[in-house]
């Protein structure tokens, strides 16, 4: 036989459940904009019944005894995460890489009238006037003025792109420091959890700051995440690698180097001893991409610009000025950083080499624009390759134009994955207020039923304590 | 199982509803604003590519018309002078039948040699006919006089072929060049030779010798004047039909140019009017999304 205060100690057990399911309710509720958060469920369980085999006797079955929670939990699919986890790695890095190729284009700044492409063409043509009138000193400054247009076009794209690496490469050591420090913070959330579970617990909320955490780190490099395990048993820490490169394991985590290179074009991160850790996605090896993408075309820029000062000067030079001097460079430098006009040209526009050298011993013509006439024609010559300067030059801005192109729907794509795999998990674990106010009626009727049953309990323990022989006695 | 959708979802969604609708308007207004669907060159980097090719063929064509007018005013310059000799040369022929003449006594004589010296004096002032500030006939020294006046004549101290410095070209197209002059030692040096012998034969009365040779010399001069003025004639012929044809390649290039830059305006407001319907859509369907819920029903 039961007690006698069995009934009432169902409607206790009763009343704790439901108030302990009306709590996770609450939480659910406060958390339905939490970012990260997943909702969590009470999972009720009848209690032990009463009676044992043997001891029953004379009972129709075993008697069931109440309710408990027995654990809350949180749903979540952890499996969802890690493949989040590896698309937002790719869709970040693509999306740096993305940032940083649409302002190599804003550097060279094309279509437009002020362009280097429209420069070169404004300059080769200043000497066309120049084959018409070289006597006029007025052309012969023109001449100067759109080669100083030309080579400020240059040192603009120029300096638009160098001011880029030095960019990348702060923001790479201020992102491995990022990643150090998250690493940090989980191997601390590692310690916590793997305690919590050690005891018994669910640690639902530490779960999801270190799924979080986590999530951050997988922005800023490709991750791989494992579950340490004690035999079949998981101790709740994770082990987290970056590339091969054990970053934290369970309560420690080591420092990812800053310093970077390239393997076989694939960005990496280099160790004290020089042993590369290769990097898939997340926002630091786009930025090693990004660096090493715009290094090339700054190469290419450079090469252009070398080959203008290489063309004009060998024609210029076989020329003659209007002061009957030759051999003179009209360029100066060697790149597209330091392109500018020769001093003895910059001083004098009569050194301007318009003339073709004169049959000896007659002096030069002031009339003669011969070879002003052969500068003018070198901008539809071939001079890189089979490629005219202006020819080379959009071919090139084609080039960083298709790259961020490509790159760009590469990163909508990748974003698009993100989001599909993030609605999965939040249709798993995000909170739906419709369904918590659901439970939440129940819970609250659950939670009256019981208490009425305590009442009819105590209605009959009254009349059995207070009731029963009060007319044997009075 | 009906896929469980949590509140969340519904606002994630319907923000990336919203921005998506929203960056599309933007996107088409900019468009429609500027006038330009070419706007960096990673939206059409193939295209961005032709119409910078197209750009810098316009500017070279645009340049090789200004060196066509250039080359035609030039041209035309030395043209009309030779229009002039022609008339000077034909007028000192006349002079030459009336000097060849025998009823044509000393006092006459002289006078019309005097003339014929006139004439020599103009000619000399016509070779140094200038285009602006530069000689027409003195070759490529443009800065100087062709012809100068020394005792008993004049001499040529402009450029000669045979120095090199003679021909005054222009490129008129991609390796088509153009010589836009004569030098004074090809017309103007001989055109005062025949003359100076005419006036000297007609000065001493040598009758047989004006009618004989120096009228046929001065026939030959002329001829010569007529040869250059026809192959001036040409030239100018050419350059007018270049320029023709430049115009036309240049109508073809700049609508090729505006075909890939240029926005198909028609196209973009449609494009923009249902832009703007999507976005309205995005935003009803948010209101719509949250005005109903469970809490509506509970007391």
């Amino acid at each position: 036989m039961p007690s006698t205060f069995f009934g009432v100690e169902i409607g206790r057990r009763a009343l704790t459940a439901s108030q302990l399911a009306l709590d996770v309710i609450g939480q659910n509720t406060a958390n339905v904009g939490t970012p990260g958060y997943s909702r969590q469920v009470a999972s009720l369980e009848e209690t032990e019944p009463y009676g044992g085999p043997g001891t029953g006797v004379g009972q129709p079955a075993q008697l069931g005894s109440g309710v408990t929670v027995a654990s809350v939990v949180r749903v979540r699919d952890e499996f969802l995460d890690k493949r989040i986890n590896s698309a937002i790695s790719d869709h970040s890095s693509l999306n740096t890489l993305r940032d940083i190729l649409s302002r190599v284009e804003g550097a060279y700044g094309e279509p437009s009238t002020t362009g280097i492409g429209s420069q070169l063409t404004a300059f080769f043509n200043s000497f066309s006037d120049l084959a018409a009138s070289p006597e006029s000193s007025a052309v012969r400054t023109t001449v100067l003025n759109k080669a100083q247009s030309l080579i400020a076009a240059f040192h603009t794209v120029s300096a638009g792109l160098s001011q880029i690496q030095p960019e990348v490469e702060s923001r790479i050591t201020g992102q491995v420091g990022q990643v150090n420090l998250l690493a940090s913070q989980i191997a601390a959330l590692n310690k916590q959890i793997g305690s919590s579970i050690q005891s018994g617990d669910h640690p639902n909320d530490l779960l999801d700051r270190r799924t979080a955490l986590i999530g951050q780190l997988s922005g800023l490099v490709d991750v791989q995440v494992i579950d340490s395990r004690n035999g079949a048993q998981s101790t709740g820490r994770v082990q987290v690698n970056v590339g091969g490169f054990v970053l934290v394991d369970g309560d420690t985590s080591s420092v990812l180097p800053s310093a970077h290179t390239t393997v076989n074009g694939e960005p990496a991160l280099l160790t004290t001893d020089g042993k590369p850790i290769p990097l898939q996605g997340g926002e630091i090896a786009g930025l090693i991409r990004a660096g090493t993408q715009t290094s090339s075309y700054q190469a290419d820029l450079d090469t252009l610009a070398s080959n203008v000062i290489g063309a004009v000067n060998s024609i210029h030079s076989a020329g003659v000025g209007l002061d009957g001097v030759t051999g003179r460079s009209f360029f100066s430098g060697k790149s597209a950083v330091d392109i500018d006009i020769a001093a003895a040209v910059a001083n004098n526009s009569d050194a301007i080499a318009a003339a073709s050298a004169p049959v000896p011993p007659a002096a030069v013509a002031a009339g003669n624009g011969d070879n002003a006439r052969a500068l003018a024609a070198l901008a539809s010559q071939p001079v890189i390759g089979q490629a005219s300067l202006n020819q080379y030059y959009n071919s090139r801005v084609a080039t960083v134009g298709a790259d961020s192109q490509r790159v760009q729907s590469l990163a909508d794509n990748q974003a698009k994955v993100v989001t599909q795999l993030q609605n999965q998990q939040a249709s798993a674990s995000g909170v739906n207020l419709d369904e918590e106010l659901t439970k939440l009626l129940q819970f609250q009727r659950s939670y009256q039923a019981a208490a009425r049953i305590i009442n009819v309990q105590d209605d009959l323990l009254n009349r059995v304590i207070n009731g029963l022989g009060v007319g044997a006695t009075g | 199982m009906p896929i469980r959708i949590s509140s969340n979802q519904i606002v994630d969604s319907s923000l990336a509803g919203i921005s998506a609708a929203y960056a599309r308007f933007a996107d088409v207004q900019q468009k429609v604003n500027t006038g330009k669907q070419l706007q960096k060159p990673s939206d059409n980097p193939t295209g961005l590519a032709q119409s910078l090719d197209f750009t810098e063929q316009l500017d070279e064509l645009d340049q090789y018309g200004k060196t066509l007018d250039q080359a035609k005013s030039f041209i035309a310059t030395g043209e009309s002078a030779l229009g002039s000799v022609n008339s000077l040369l034909r007028q000192a022929r006349t002079f030459a039948v009336q000097g060849a003449s025998d009823g044509t006594n000393d006092d006459a004589r002289r006078a019309v040699a005097g003339q014929i010296q006139n004439i020599i004096d103009q000619l000399g002032k016509i070779a140094n006919t200038t285009y602006g500030s530069r000689s027409v006939f003195a070759g490529q020294r443009t800065t100087g006089p062709a012809l100068v006046p020394v005792v008993g004549g004049y001499n040529y101290v402009g450029g000669t072929a045979a120095t090199g410095d003679g021909a005054l070209k222009l490129d008129i197209g991609r390796g088509e060049t153009i010589t836009t002059n004569v030098t004074a030692d090809q017309v103007f040096t001989p055109a005062i030779a025949a003359l100076s012998q005419l006036r000297d034969n007609v000065a001493n009365g040598q009758n047989s010798a004006v009618s004989q040779q120096d009228i046929a010399a001065i026939d030959a001069q002329l001829n010569r004047v007529v040869d250059v003025r026809a192959d001036f004639g040409a030239k100018i012929n050419r350059i007018d039909a270049t320029r023709q044809r430049n115009e036309l390649t240049k109508l073809n290039f700049t609508k090729f140019v505006s075909d890939i830059q240029d926005t198909d305006l028609p196209k973009a407001v449609v494009e923009l009017q249902s832009a703007q319907t999507a976005y309205q859509a995005a935003l009803q369907s948010t209101v719509r999304a949250f005005q109903t819920s469970l809490l509506d029903f509970l007391k």
